[in-house]
């Protein structure tokens, strides 16, 4: 599943409008030709590197190894099985509750 | 940039820097050649027709993590252009040394090629797959 941004001043999927951001599980070949066609971009998303061989700058031994990138599917999944990189999951966003504690 | 020798050339194969395992680069950015002679011409009249892009690249062979059969071997099955940046240094992009860069495909990989005694060299040939074709930028 990735992220994506709508380029175009078009309706996708009958609901997002231009600039409008949304996750979609594409095929490789779906999501190629709506990128190659400027109609979508991938948003960035956070990597860590794994390995000690620069991927996009950034070494696995770096104090920071991870970076930003928007990757197609395959070339995302080329990286990831090729054991360079993962996906850093963003935090969990902490639930809160607005109940009030009982007396 | 004077003349030089090529001692730091930098490989970049969707993202993951392979110079320190290659040692050979060769950049070909070409044009049809369309004949448009007509009837009664004395001499052939050429002009150019479709680009093409290619970047050779010879890689010493690596099973390491992160190294060249893992970079190189994912993308053999893949038909999504990856980035393939090339340039003369490993120093940043510049108007004295400029990057080779284009979106390719990896078209053939030959896991081992090599004799007895020999280092274990592979060549990695990337195709245009793009419209932009190869470009060159300075920034």
């Amino acid at each position: 599943m990735n992220t994506y941004k709508v380029l175009l001043p078009v309706l996708v999927d009958g609901e997002y409008g231009q600039f409008d951001v949304f996750e979609k599980e594409f095929t490789v070949d779906a999501e190629r030709t709506n990128v190659e066609s400027g109609l979508l971009a991938v948003e960035p998303r956070r990597y860590r590197v794994l390995v000690d061989t620069e991927v996009y700058g950034v070494k696995g031994s770096d104090p920071d190894p991870t970076f930003s990138a928007g990757m197609l599917i395959e070339q995302e999944s080329a990286l990831v099985n090729g054991g360079h990189i993962e996906r850093v999951e963003d935090a969990p966003v902490k639930k809160t509750t607005t109940k009030k504690k009982e007396d | 940039m004077a003349i030089f020798a090529m001692t730091d050339g930098l490989v970049i194969v969707n993202g993951v820097t392979l110079s320190d395992h290659a040692n050979e680069i060769t950049v070909e950015d070409t044009r049809d050649t369309v004949d448009i002679t007509s009837f009664g011409a004395t001499s052939k009249a050429i002009t150019k027709g479709l680009g093409d892009a290619k970047i050779t690249v010879k890689f010493f062979q690596d099973f390491a993590a992160g190294k060249t059969h893992a970079t190189l071997q994912p993308l053999i099955g893949s038909s999504t252009g990856v980035t393939i940046e090339v340039r003369a240094t490993s120093a940043g992009r510049s108007a004295t040394n400029p990057a080779a860069l284009m979106t390719g495909l990896l078209m053939s990989y030959s896991m081992l090629d090599g004799s007895v005694g020999d280092a274990s060299e592979i060549t990695a040939e990337f195709v245009n797959s793009a419209q932009a074709g190869m470009t060159y930028p300075t920034a």
